[in-house]
């Protein structure tokens, strides 16, 4: 049962985007937590699957293809590391997301080198986690062809430029982040604190950046409505902002 | 004072008093023998006058020097031993031309029908040469008794303090961050041992106890995290239902600000419990000028929304041996502190060259002293919802890296100044 490459296609009539479905194991101890990651996964379009314990996680990808693997460190029975080097006997191409809440530099090293995707530090923010696995995804799958459509508005990642009615609209590398960002979380509430983190990690004091995530935002809206483009970000009350898909 | 010279010097002053003391008692008992001896001396001429006058001499065949008898006319009451009177004179010296201090005896006899008195005189030693005798005497014995006090103390203690000493040293080159407990050598002394003994326990336990608290601390704000992720994403699942109106949502706002700020607090609790146990220990050549280069873009923006005036002025080429990652939390956290404490439309300057960094920033005086500044949660009232803890993380990081760090405020600039030497 491969599941690995599904693609959708959904053209509507005056949208089209690529949106791509994929088959998401999510291994995590804590119900509660793999809850939100599963609910939020799910309402993008994913099928989620969620186990607790290595023994769960290791009977999971030895009998179903995976894409994505979001993996916690610290499980009752035993390590994710462990589940990762599983998974590369397998001999798969299923990406490996690491969720910790060991913020230790050694594991991350550790993981990343087992052939783990990328690495994300407890607390996270459900929109970096699902911006994240975007990434991996388009890394992994979509090689030469990096780009996003949405409307007028295209993205190409790997060149990093940014066309309205294919029209290039110059974009600072924080907008340009900024706007991938929305794009990989449209509908959706994302809040100031997540768009801080995004743009400037862990070590900057978010307090500091709010003021600079609405200039940003600012900037950045100027610029496609001076190319003619729809303003799709929406202010969400002293929380943060929506990127509104318009209902057809 | 050391406490050999202390105690030597004591015992000098106690001597000197005990030997002042002394002094007196040897000159009242040398007085008294010297009297009682020429008393007795006195009193056996007498009768060996007496003896001779009886053998049929007359009394003026014996008048002699330092000798008188005179004949009584009359009978006294005591004859012999009872007549005996001792009492000091001066006399003039037959050779010497001088007044002598002289012990005079008197007594009365009764040779051949006749009362003799016999009044005999001798010389005595003067009560200030006796004086000057223990006078010398002694202060050459406090002088010897004192050197050699000295000598002996100085290298018995030595002997004696050494297990002392090293103890001492042990202590002083104890940390509590190296989880090493002191162990002290066994030695002869009771009491040191049981210093020694004391000292090893408590250290022992300061360790013991600082190394649960470390720990506690740490696996607290870790495991913190967990919950707070869980209690962060149900609200960020929430905030995407469609039925919520302001009210609602500005409570989900406070909510989710305010677990934002406990997870911010743990991280950067994790940051400085990392940087304390030395996980940034991979060194390596970075080029300095251009890591505050690359971030001063960033804060570029920043700096302009706050019409700030940014005179920067970096030296080329400035490499520092340290991790990277800790420079940029050391850069970013500086140029964040230089920014949040200035004021709309203020100035800041930023300095590098080989040997410092130095940041200044217009604002206004600090409501907390300066000495507080770099500790953990000491902030000012006008940083409002900053966690007070940048500062702390850079002061650790200056620890770690034998940087120091400096802060001044002088005509409403503060500067901090950072020296890598």
């Amino acid at each position: 049962m491969d599941l690995r490459f599904l693609f959708c296609f959904k053209i509507s009539s005056e949208s089209h985007f690529i949106f791509a479905m994929m088959k998401i194991l999510v291994v995590e101890d804590n119900p509660e937590l793999a809850n939100n990651i599963v609910t939020y996964l799910k309402e993008e379009g994913n099928v989620c699957e969620w186990v607790s314990t290595y023994m769960e996680a290791i009977d999971k990808i030895v009998s179903f293809g995976y894409e994505m693997l979001i993996l916690d460190i610290m499980l009752p029975d035993g390590s994710g590391l462990d589940v990762i080097r599983e998974l590369k006997k397998q001999n798969t191409e299923a990406s490996v997301l690491i969720i910790s809440a060991k913020n230790s530099l050694d594991d991350k090293i550790l993981g990343l080198n087992l052939g783990a995707d990328d690495y994300l530090t407890k607390p996270f923010h459900l929109s970096e986690l699902h911006a994240r696995i975007k990434a991996i995804y388009r890394r992994k799958n979509l090689h030469g062809k990096q780009e996003i459509l949405f409307n007028e508005l295209k993205i190409n990642i790997e060149n990093r430029t940014f066309l309205v009615y294919d029209n290039p609209v110059e974009l600072t590398q924080k907008e340009f982040d900024l706007l991938l960002f929305f794009l990989t979380n449209k509908n959706r509430v994302i809040t100031k604190q997540s768009i801080a983190e995004h743009l400037w990690g862990d070590y900057v004091d978010a307090y500091d950046s709010f003021d600079f995530v609405y200039q940003h935002i600012k900037n950045l809206r100027k610029k496609i409505l001076n190319a003619r483009g729809e303003d799709y970000i929406r202010t969400v009350y002293g929380l943060g902002y929506k990127f509104m898909v318009p209902h057809s | 004072m050391r406490l050999l010279l202390r105690t030597s010097f004591y015992y000098v002053l106690i001597t000197f008093v005990v030997f002042s003391l002394g002094s007196i008692i040897l000159y009242n008992i040398f007085l008294n023998e010297i009297q009682y001896e020429t008393d007795l001396y006195l009193v056996e001429r007498f009768h060996s006058i007496i003896n001779t006058l009886g053998s049929n001499n007359t009394p003026n065949t014996l008048d002699q020097y330092k000798l008188q008898i005179d004949t009584l006319d009359y009978v006294p009451e005591k004859v012999g031993q009872e007549s005996f009177v001792f009492n000091d004179t001066i006399v003039m010296h037959q050779y010497l031309r001088r007044m002598e201090n002289n012990r005079k005896m008197t007594g009365i006899q009764k040779v051949n029908e006749s009362y003799l008195r016999l009044t005999l005189f001798d010389v005595i030693v003067e009560s200030d040469d006796i004086m000057d005798g223990v006078f010398n005497a002694l202060w050459r014995l406090f002088l010897f008794l004192g050197i050699v006090m000295v000598i002996t103390s100085f290298l018995i203690s030595r002997n004696i303090f050494k297990p002392f000493n090293k103890t001492l040293q042990q202590l002083k080159q104890f940390n509590i961050k190296e989880l090493r407990p002191i162990k002290l050598e066994r030695s002869h002394t009771h009491e040191f041992n049981l210093m020694n003994q004391f000292i090893e326990q408590m250290t022992e336990k300061v360790n013991r106890d600082y190394r649960n608290l470390k720990e506690f601390s740490e696996n607290a704000s870790h495991e913190i995290q967990t919950p707070l992720t869980i209690a962060k994403g149900k609200l960020e699942l929430l905030l995407q239902s469609n039925d919520l109106d302001e009210k609602k949502m500005s409570m989900i706002e406070s909510a989710y600000k305010s677990i934002d700020h406990i997870s911010k607090l743990g991280s950067s609790l994790t940051l400085i419990s990392k940087i304390e146990n030395l996980e940034f220990s991979d060194l390596k050549q970075i080029v300095f000028s251009d890591l505050l280069k690359k971030a001063l873009v960033d804060f570029e923006e920043l700096y302009q929304m706050k019409q700030i005036k940014a005179e920067i002025n970096i030296m080329d080429d400035v490499k520092l041996q340290n991790n990277p990652d800790l420079l940029k939390i050391l850069i970013n956290n500086l140029l964040t502190n230089a920014l949040r404490h200035n004021q709309e439309g203020g100035r800041l300057k930023i300095e590098l060259d080989p040997s410092q960094l130095k940041i200044a920033n217009t604002g206004k005086p600090l409501q907390i002293s300066p000495e507080q500044l770099f500790e953990r949660f000491k902030k000012d009232k006008q940083s409002g919802g900053s966690l007070g803890l940048g500062l702390a993380i850079v002061k650790k990081i200056c620890d770690i890296s034998g940087y120091t760090i400096q802060y001044s405020y002088n005509e409403g600039w503060h500067r901090i100044l950072v020296d890598f030497s």
